[in-house]
């Protein structure tokens, strides 16, 4: 900015003074914090706006902040979503100091721990029996166990999402205490565990969670072949499952077929899984719409896998294929039987090279975006592309040293 | 029948202008649509709107007109909001600091919220990443802290606040 312009409208009243509150406090939702923090600076009537209009908070949840929490509190004391994070070499805030937060933001709605391992479950307890309109819960790098995750559960009625992620406390003894249902189970729609050892003393919570929209499982270890099939038996209303690196084979697919509302599948890592249980999914989830598979290259999943889906998953939109081997027999079927497949990723595939590459030119007619990623394809394949899928957008092109640069010009 | 309203509604700035619209434009004012669902038989009489002046009326009458004209346009949807973020951008570009104020106050008033929530963007655009001492400037603001207060202020739990994740909405 001008200095001389800064200079003229110094001579001008105090206009800005006659905006409502309410104005400036909308005006306050569209800066970044750091502006909030400045805009605090101004003058007093900014400092108490600005602090009654904040209603996301993150701090750093050192133990040093507990002594600070009345006067942090009252000056934004209508916070309803809170995140404390601390970082690994400090001391982190204790049990007294979550009691004291939640009492002062009673409001609260999303709760994001990160790292606060001087959090036990007593501490938990007194947070969720007073912030029990609690919607969403995420922590990571924890250390309470069971007991104050259930103190959660038990507390706060209307969670709508859960995630968790290196939850340390629930590794004590052989026998790990179940998790849930609780109150909550019935309000859940989203539940996401990473990283979490003995990830299994979950299932009460999942199998009552039977309004259940999306369930994640990532690297969770517990035998999920024996969960699954109480899950599905009592939670049919699941429309997206992620797994990654997690103890599943064809018996947990077969489960999960059972939920006819699946939408997405995510199958990460998962090097059991085979083309039959695949095929199950496929052949009862007819709904499928966006399906990834990372099959470790373990060749157990294939051409027979996907032409069931081929076969009875019609709306397929999007299909990820990573370390997966399919052939022009399958991707013929998927291109000819899905019509609506706008977006295909082929990465790591030793059998996908121009003759596949031709197929899907030919055939996939409302491809919008594909990628291709390590496979054996050359610019005979890119000549392809060119003249095919008339409404292709983009395409992506990496690690296929069959192409050339002139060959990738085909494209442009 | 309830429906006396007339086609033509006449309304009376604080500088006692009178303007008269269209019904469909007076009714996109919150204040004005209000008075006429409580007041079914009101008369044809101008509405006083003492807190309005001719010029911020006929700068919100344009903005209605030109927002009820793109919305007639319906399902053209991506070349119509183009269009309305570009009359929004230019009508904040012509009002300097002290007009945009006022223009606020009085579309406050009149309860217009999609014009409203452009207006205090436009000011959230002004003071954007801007020192304190330039936003005190910038508006006129006189700093009523003391030195001390103010400095308390600045270092206070300064290290407790997080950077807001990308992640969080």
């Amino acid at each position: 900015m001008k200095t001389e312009e800064a200079e003229v409208i110094d001579e001008l009243s105090d206009f800005i003074s006659d905006l409502p509150d309410e104005c400036l406090a909308c005006v306050f939702q569209s800066l970044t914090p750091a502006d909030r923090k400045r805009c605090s600076l101004v003058c007093r009537r900014w400092l108490r706006i600005e602090g009654q209009s904040r209603h996301r908070l993150s701090l750093n949840a050192q133990s040093d902040l507990h002594p600070l929490i009345p006067s942090i509190f009252s000056r934004f004391d209508a916070v309803t979503k809170l995140a404390l994070k601390c970082d690994r070499r400090s001391v982190g805030i204790g049990d007294e100091a979550l009691a004291s937060i939640s009492e002062r933001c009673r409001n609260l709605t999303r709760l994001k721990l990160r790292a606060c391992r001087d959090l036990t479950d007593a501490g938990m307890l007194a947070f969720a029996k007073n912030c029990r309109g609690l919607k969403k819960l995420s922590c990571g790098s924890c250390t309470f166990g069971a007991k104050g995750m259930n103190a959660v559960l038990d507390n706060c009625p209307a969670l709508e999402e859960l995630s968790v992620k290196r939850l340390r406390g629930i590794i004590d003894g052989a026998a790990a205490e179940p998790i849930g249902p609780g109150l909550a189970a019935a309000s859940l729609k989203t539940i996401c565990l990473k990283e979490l050892y003995n990830g299994e003393c979950f299932g009460p919570l999942i199998i009552g969670a039977r309004n259940l929209r999306s369930l994640k499982l990532f690297r969770c270890s517990g035998d999920w072949d024996k969960l699954f099939p109480l899950i599905m038996d009592q939670v049919t209303s699941i429309i997206e499952i992620h797994m990654e690196r997690i103890q599943v084979s064809d018996v947990g697919l077969e489960a999960i077929s059972n939920s006819l509302n699946l939408e997405i599948l995510h199958l990460v890592k998962t090097p059991v899984c085979t083309n039959a249980g695949l095929g199950a999914v496929a052949e009862k989830c007819k709904l499928l719409r966006k399906l990834h598979i990372d099959g470790w290259k373990a060749n157990r999943i294939g051409d027979h896998g996907l032409i069931a889906v081929a076969k009875s998953c019609s709306n397929l939109q999007e299909l990820v294929l990573i370390g997966v081997n399919p052939t022009k027999l399958s991707l013929e079927m998927l291109a000819s039987n899905c019509q609506n497949l706008e977006r295909l990723a082929l990465c790591g595939s030793d059998t996908v090279g121009d003759a596949e590459i031709c197929c899907i030119a030919l055939k996939c007619i409302a491809l919008k975006k594909l990628c291709i990623k390590s496979c054996p394809i050359s610019d005979h394949g890119m000549e392809a592309l060119a003249s095919g899928c008339p409404n292709l957008v983009k395409v992506k092109v990496k690690k296929c040293r069959g192409v050339t640069p002139e060959g990738a010009d085909w494209l442009r | 029948m309830s429906t006396t309203v007339p086609k033509k509604i006449t309304l009376r700035t604080a500088d006692n202008h009178e303007f008269e619209v269209d019904e469909a434009v007076a009714m996109e004012l919150g204040t004005v649509k209000t008075f006429f669902d409580e007041n079914p038989d009101a008369t044809d009489e101008p509405i006083p709107l003492p807190n309005v002046s001719s010029k911020c009326l006929s700068t919100i009458i344009e903005y209605c007109k030109f927002h009820l004209s793109l919305r007639a346009r319906g399902n053209d949807s991506s070349s119509a909001e183009e269009e309305g973020k570009v009359y929004d951008e230019e009508l904040i570009k012509t009002h300097d600091n002290e007009s945009l104020v006022e223009l606020i106050l009085a579309v406050n008033y009149l309860n217009i919220k999609d014009m409203l929530d452009t207006l205090n963007q436009g000011v959230a655009d002004r003071i954007k990443n801007k020192s304190v001492e330039y936003v005190r400037r910038f508006f006129g603001i006189e700093n009523d802290y003391t030195p001390e207060e103010e400095a308390e202020i600045r270092a206070q739990y300064e290290w407790a606040f997080e950077g807001v994740d990308p992640d969080d909405d």
